[in-house]
């Protein structure tokens, strides 16, 4: 069966159900777009120069081969649009899934209360599956659409596309928000929570992993037999397993304390508090730390999967913490005092 | 040792025991990574690790290059607040290098504005030997040098020759602890493109009007470490 085809089932079975207002890749439309570029060269390469400029005319709609700008804006454009939006509405949904899950505040109080009438447990591992089925499928069809553009245009452009979503921070299965989603999958499976609800027909999502007895503590997503992704949850400065970990808003992973420091910042001021030209240690992107992101569902995983390691390291942050807010109580003490 | 320069500790700060902690354990995760797997032409020192703060590094000097057969011993401080501060490494020995000083600092700034917390010692080690082979000419520490690396390669590349002669010829055994896993030792063909041998080749291939003595640097071929360099570098 053609992904084409699989990806149509899927939007008809999944997107009414689940994933309403949610957009998607418009596989079929950009296909077409392709087809036509495609039977544009094979004119050009058939007719000689008299007989291009009459087809040109008579069909505007088909590239001008060369500089194919019919492709590059159709794509490249409606492309960024697609991903950015899918982007942007998986993080929410994956958000507020996750908010439900492990609610602070007053919400946890209510949640309990509710807890005892209705488990949505199972409802929430079902969503919490359509949305990896959802960025997983949407992520393929990207992916299979600029192979077959830089197949019909013998150019790299597909390419040069993909690593500008990355920079971009839209590319879609490099989310932290998947982390959390799989990190949420994992504690769900923990539990005991009845297997069979929520699998598709053609489901693509097999298997999430993780592993934190290696020495490279790892999470593992299998999409298919042959497409593998891997998740590292080592934190790039202190080289160890990631402890309270928050995301910048390029993506990358840091404990809370490191990322603090990294930032100049005290631990109890917060990740958030960093000045906006500090920059992430990792890609040296600056104003990333606005926007960071606890990862909640992650901290339980690694709390819940390596206990000992969970309890030393929050007895080593606490000490630090600590003595942070000793050393700045102090110093604004002397400074009102004007020493 | 040929003739050492006096390696002084640099001033720590007062920092928090947890801090050092941390640092600690950092430092212990790369002195681990590094004797599983070494950056290119670099080994543990002679003694063994006793203060994780202070290592010995040893570089060989690296093929192609007028410090080929040479011994070189780095010395690395890690601060207390490490990964935060950048660490201080310093040549032991003389070396007759455009960006290495009396002291034997190689002036990068990777090392100043552009350091990183995410920064290994094994990348700084990887660019030690990159600037080692091919030296960054447009941020000089020792201008003479690099004024005479960029007219009289050949005068540049005898007095270098001569001074690891001179200095850092005596030979060096790494020591490994027992319990290290070592990693494959460093391959006898160079990793790093051949700068010298690039040069003559260009100058042999080019007319008879440029004289040998003042060879052209090739700025358009930017060597993959070069690149490495940028990357490092931001």
């Amino acid at each position: 069966m053609k992904f084409g085809a699989i990806y149509e089932e899927y939007l008809r079975e999944q997107q009414d159900k689940y994933l309403t207002k949610c957009s998607h890749v418009e596989y079929k439309r950009l296909k077409k777009v392709l087809k036509k570029c495609r039977v544009g060269r094979s004119l050009q390469e058939d007719c000689p120069n008299g007989d291009q400029q009459e087809g040109n005319n008579e069909s505007p709609d088909i590239c001008k081969c060369n500089s194919c700008t019919l492709c590059d804006q159709m794509f490249f454009t409606e492309l960024t649009k697609e991903a950015s939006e899918i982007a942007g509405c998986f993080s929410s949904r994956v958000q507020r899934l996750l908010n439900l899950h492990v609610p602070s505040g007053f919400l946890r109080y209510i949640w309990r209360v509710r807890q005892c009438f209705i488990d949505d447990q199972q409802i929430m591992v079902q969503e919490g599956r359509m949305l990896l089925n959802y960025v997983t499928m949407n992520a393929i069809a990207i992916r299979k659409i600029l192979k077959k553009y830089d197949k019909i245009h013998g150019s790299v452009s597909g390419r040069d596309f993909k690593s500008k979503m990355q920079t971009d921070h839209i590319e879609l299965l490099q989310s932290p928000w998947l982390i959390e989603l799989g990190a949420f999958h994992l504690n769900c499976n923990s539990s005991d929570i009845d297997e069979t609800v929520g699998f598709l027909k053609n489901e693509f999502f097999k298997n999430f992993s993780c592993d934190l007895t290696e020495a490279r503590p790892l999470m593992t997503m299998a999409i298919s037999e042959t497409m593998k992704y891997e998740y590292s949850l080592t934190c790039p400065i202190c080289l160890d397993t990631l402890f309270n970990p928050y995301a910048l808003s390029c993506g990358h992973l840091f404990c809370k304390g490191c990322a603090c420091g990294a930032a100049s910042v005290y631990i109890f001021q917060g990740v958030k508090s960093a000045p906006p030209e500090a920059k992430c240690p990792v890609c040296r992107s600056d104003g990333v730390f606005a926007h960071a992101v606890h990862m909640t569902e992650l901290d339980l995983l690694i709390k819940t999967r390596s206990k000992d390691y969970w309890r030393q390291r929050l007895r080593e942050e606490r000490n630090e913490m600590v003595k942070q807010s000793k050393e700045y109580w102090d110093s604004q003490a002397m400074l009102s005092m004007g020493i | 040792m040929g003739s050492e320069l006096p390696a002084a500790a640099p001033p720590q700060p007062k920092r928090s025991t947890a801090a050092a902690a941390v640092a600690r354990r950092r430092i212990g995760r790369e002195l681990w990574q590094f004797w599983l797997d070494p950056p290119p032409y670099c080994r543990p020192g002679p003694s063994p690790v006793k203060d994780h703060f202070h290592w010995e590094v040893v570089i060989d000097g690296p093929a192609a290059t007028p410090y080929a057969g040479g011994v070189f011993p780095v010395d690395v401080w890690f601060p207390y607040d490490y990964p935060f501060r950048p660490p201080k490494l310093f040549f032991k020995t003389k070396v007759y290098h455009p960006n290495i000083d009396g002291k034997g600092r190689m002036a990068l700034d990777i090392f100043q504005d552009n350091w990183s917390p995410a920064l290994t010692i094994n990348k700084l080690l990887l660019c030690f030997v990159s600037v080692l082979f091919d030296p960054l000419l447009d941020r000089p520490t020792n201008r003479c040098i690099a004024k005479q690396y960029k007219h009289e390669y050949e005068a540049y590349e005898e007095k270098a020759r001569a001074w690891t002669q001179k200095h850092s010829s005596t030979p060096i055994v790494s020591h490994y602890p027992p319990y290290a896993v070592i990693g494959s030792t460093p391959p006898a063909v160079p990793h790093f493109p051949a700068t010298a041998a690039r040069r003559k080749a260009a100058a042999s291939s080019a007319s008879g009007s440029v004289s040998s003595s003042r060879i052209p640097l090739l700025m358009k071929d930017e060597s993959i470490w070069r690149r490495t360099m940028k990357f490092f570098q931001g």
